[in-house]
C-alpha cells in the first residue's frame, strides 16, 4: 500500500484527496515565543537533509550506498508523490487557499527568474500562502491566490506546457504544495532518477498503458515523459512504456490524440502493487 | 523588489485580552451555577438553554465588532483574496477567522483545530474547553454532563453566519461526554 | 572508484551569481545551483548587491568536465580539475 495514504489516508481515500489533510487554523497564540528574524522554511530544511546524501554521491562515494540505505529506510514524515492532472483538479476544490506562485527549483537549477502571474509554474496550497510577505526571498513577485475554478484552468495549462504534476507536505500531513515539474529542473524528480532517494518523490497511484490497436506510433507521447519510460519501439512501429519506470503522471495519455494511452490503477497489478 | 515591512499576521493581543475579560467562562460557570441552584435536570435543560444562548450571541457579536476593529495582516489578506477571486474564499475562512478569535481570547489552547475548511464546509473541534471544565468544578459532573453550554458555542456559529450573511448550516456531530469531544460544522448551501 | 571532476569557483570573482547566471543556463548537465546566503525576514533579497547569492557545484558527478562553464563566465571565475 501507498505509505502516504495508510499514515493519512481516510475511508479508502488517497492522501491527498482527503479535505482534512488540506484544512488548518489561520491562527496560533504564541505565548512568550519570538520568532528568529532570520530563519529556514521547513521546506528548505526537509531538502538541506537530501543534500546531505546526493552531496556524498560525489562528495564521499565509499560512504554514498550506505548513506543512501539509511535514508531510505528510515521512519518517514510528510512526502510527496506524483498525481495525474485529474486528481490535481479534484485537489484544487479542497486546497485552501490555492495560489500560483514562482518555482524555487528552477530558481536555483537555471537561476530562471518568475516575476509575475503569467510567468508562474509553481502552485502553493494552505493558509500558509496569506503570510508569504513573512518571507518575500521565497515568494519572489508575491503568490497569486485563485478560486477552484481558475486553479483548475491554470492547473491544464500546466499539464499541456508539459509539466509533470507532484503533491507535497512538508514534514506531516497537511498538504502545502502541488508543483508542475520537469526534469532536470525539478529537484524532487532528479533527486529520485539519478541518486535514488525515494522518499524524494514517489510514484503515483497510476501507471501508462498503450492499447496497441489504437496507438498509431505517431511518438508525441515521448516527448512528454519526463522519467525516460516511454520509447519508440522501431519493430512494431509502437510506443513502449515500461511501467517500472513509469511515476503515473499521465502527460502521455492527456497528450494522446488518438486516447490510445489509458492510467491504471498500480494497485490492481501483482508485481506494481509495491512499487512506490 | 518587496521592502522590508514588518507586518503582524497574528491577532492583536489587545484584543484577545479585552475578550477574554468579557467572556470570562469561570465567572460564567459561577452565574449559571447561582441561576441553576435547586432546580430539576428539565429546568436546567431550559434555563441552560436560554442562557448560554444569550451568551453566545453576545459573545460572538462582541468577536464581530472588535475582529473588525483590530484587524491583523492574515485579515487584510483574506480580504484581498476574496476581492480577487470573486468572493470564493468568503465562505469558510471569513467565519473561521472570527470563530477562531472567539475562542483563543476564552480558551486555553494555543489554536483551534480545524477538521476541515474549504468552499463546502468548516468544521471544528474542541477537546479541551475551559467553559465545559468550569461547569463540571462549579455546578458538578451530572449538570456538565447535559451539556447545557452547547448552545453557546451552537448559537454563535448560527450567529456568525447570520451576520456575515452567508447561506450555511450549523450544527454538531460530537458531544464532550459521549465523545470525548465537541465537534462542530457549518456546511455552505 | 569512479573519478568526479571538480570545479574550482574563485568566489572573489562570482559576487553575483543570480544575476549573471550565465554558468546555470549554459551547462548541459545542469551541475549548478544558485541559493540566497542569508535569508532575511520581510525582506527580498537584492540579487544584485555583491555576496547575497552564492553559486555551487551541487550535482558534481554528473559533470563531464566539458568547459562549457569555463568558456561563458565573464571574469573568469570557473577553472576544472580533472
Amino acid at each position: 500500500m501507498c505509505w502516504m495514504c495508510e499514515a493519512y489516508g481516510e475511508e479508502g481515500k488517497r492522501w491527498y484527496l482527503n479535505p482534512k489533510n488540506h484544512s488548518r487554523q489561520l491562527y496560533t497564540i504564541k505565548r512568550g515565543r519570538k520568532e528568529s528574524a532570520y530563519g529556514t522554511d521547513p521546506e528548505t530544511l526537509a531538502g538541506l537533509e537530501q543534500r546531505k546524501v546526493t552531496a556524498a554521491k560525489w562528495e564521499d562515494p565509499e560512504n554514498f550506498p550506505q548513506l543512501l540505505k539509511e535514508y531510505n529506510e528510515k521512519p518517514r514524515e510528510g512526502g510527496c508523490q506524483v498525481l495525474p492532472l485529474r486528481e490535481a483538479i479534484q485537489v484544487a476544490e479542497m486546497a485552501y487557499p490555492i495560489a500560483s506562485m514562482m518555482c524555487i527549483c528552477r530558481k536555483m537549477m537555471r537561476a530562471d527568474e518568475e516575476t509575475n502571474p503569467d510567468e508562474y509554474t509553481c502552485t502553493g496550497l494552505g493558509v500558509g500562502m496569506f503570510k508569504w510577505e513573512r518571507w518575500p526571498e521565497r515568494y519572489r513577485g508575491g503568490v497569486n491566490i485563485m478560486s477552484a475554478e481558475d486553479a483548475k484552468e491554470w492547473l491544464t495549462k500546466m499539464d499541456k506546457k508539459g509539466f509533470v504534476h507532484m503533491i507535497m507536505t512538508f514534514g506531516g500531513s497537511y498538504v502545502g504544495g502541488l508543483c508542475n515539474c520537469d526534469y532536470p529542473d525539478c529537484a524532487q524528480i532528479r533527486t529520485r532518477l539519478d541518486y535514488g532517494l525515494e522518499p524524494a518523490l514517489m510514484k503515483g497511484h497510476h501507471f501508462a498503458k498503450v492499447d496497441y490497436d489504437l496507438c498509431n506510433g505517431c511518438g508525441i507521447c515521448v516527448q512528454r515523459c519526463q522519467f525516460g519510460a516511454i520509447k519508440f519501439e522501431v519493430t512494431t512501429d509502437r510506443t513502449n512504456i515500461d511501467a517500472f519506470r513509469c511515476f503515473g503522471c499521465g502527460l502521455c495519455e492527456t497528450a494522446c490524440p488518438r486516447q490510445a494511452i489509458t492510467l491504471v490503477e498500480r494497485e490492481t497489478v501483482p508485481a506494481l502493487k509495491e512499487e512506490w | 523588489m518587496v521592502e522590508a515591512v514588518a507586518y503582524s499576521f497574528e491577532l492583536n493581543p489587545e484584543m484577545l485580552d479585552l475578550l477574554n475579560k468579557e467572556f470570562d467562562v469561570k465567572k460564567l460557570a459561577v452565574r449559571f451555577g447561582e441561576a441553576i441552584k435547586g432546580k430539576t435536570s428539565e429546568e436546567i435543560e431550559t434555563i441552560g438553554r436560554e442562557f448560554f444562548t444569550d451568551y453566545g450571541t453576545e459573545w460572538i457579536r462582541r468577536t464581530l465588532q472588535l475582529g473588525e476593529e483590530y484587524p491583523d495582516r492574515t485579515y487584510e489578506m483574506i480580504k484581498m483574496s476574496i476581492d480577487k477571486t470573486g468572493g470564493y474564499y468568503r465562505f469558510a475562512l471569513l467565519p473561521q477567522r472570527f470563530i477562531e478569535i472567539a475562542y483563543l481570547a476564552t480558551q486555553e489552547f494555543p489554536s483551534l483545530p480545524i477538521v476541515e475548511n474549504n468552499s463546502h464546509a468548516l468544521v471544528y473541534k474542541l477537546v479541551d474547553c475551559a467553559l465545559y471544565k468550569s461547569l463540571k468544578e462549579v455546578c458538578g459532573e451530572n449538570v456538565a454532563a447535559q451539556l447545557p453550554c452547547r448552545h453557546s458555542c451552537l448559537t454563535a456559529l448560527k450567529v456568525l453566519h447570520q451576520d456575515l450573511e452567508i447561506d450555511a448550516i450549523t450544527g454538531m456531530d460530537a458531544e464532550m461526554p459521549k465523545d470525548g469531544f465537541c465537534q462542530f460544522f457549518a456546511r455552505s448551501v | 572508484m569512479k573519478k568526479y571532476p571538480r570545479i574550482i569557483i574563485d568566489y572573489a570573482k562570482c559576487p553575483t551569481p543570480f544575476d549573471c547566471k550565465k554558468c546555470l543556463v549554459a551547462c548541459p548537465q545542469a551541475i549548478f545551483e544558485v541559493f540566497p546566503v542569508k535569508v532575511e525576514k520581510f525582506k527580498e533579497t537584492d540579487k544584485k548587491e555583491p555576496g547575497t547569492y552564492q553559486l555551487s557545484t551541487f550535482y558534481l558527478d554528473k559533470c563531464t568536465a566539458c568547459g562549457d562553464c569555463v568558456e561563458v563566465c565573464p571574469t573568469g571565475a570557473l577553472s576544472i580539475d580533472y
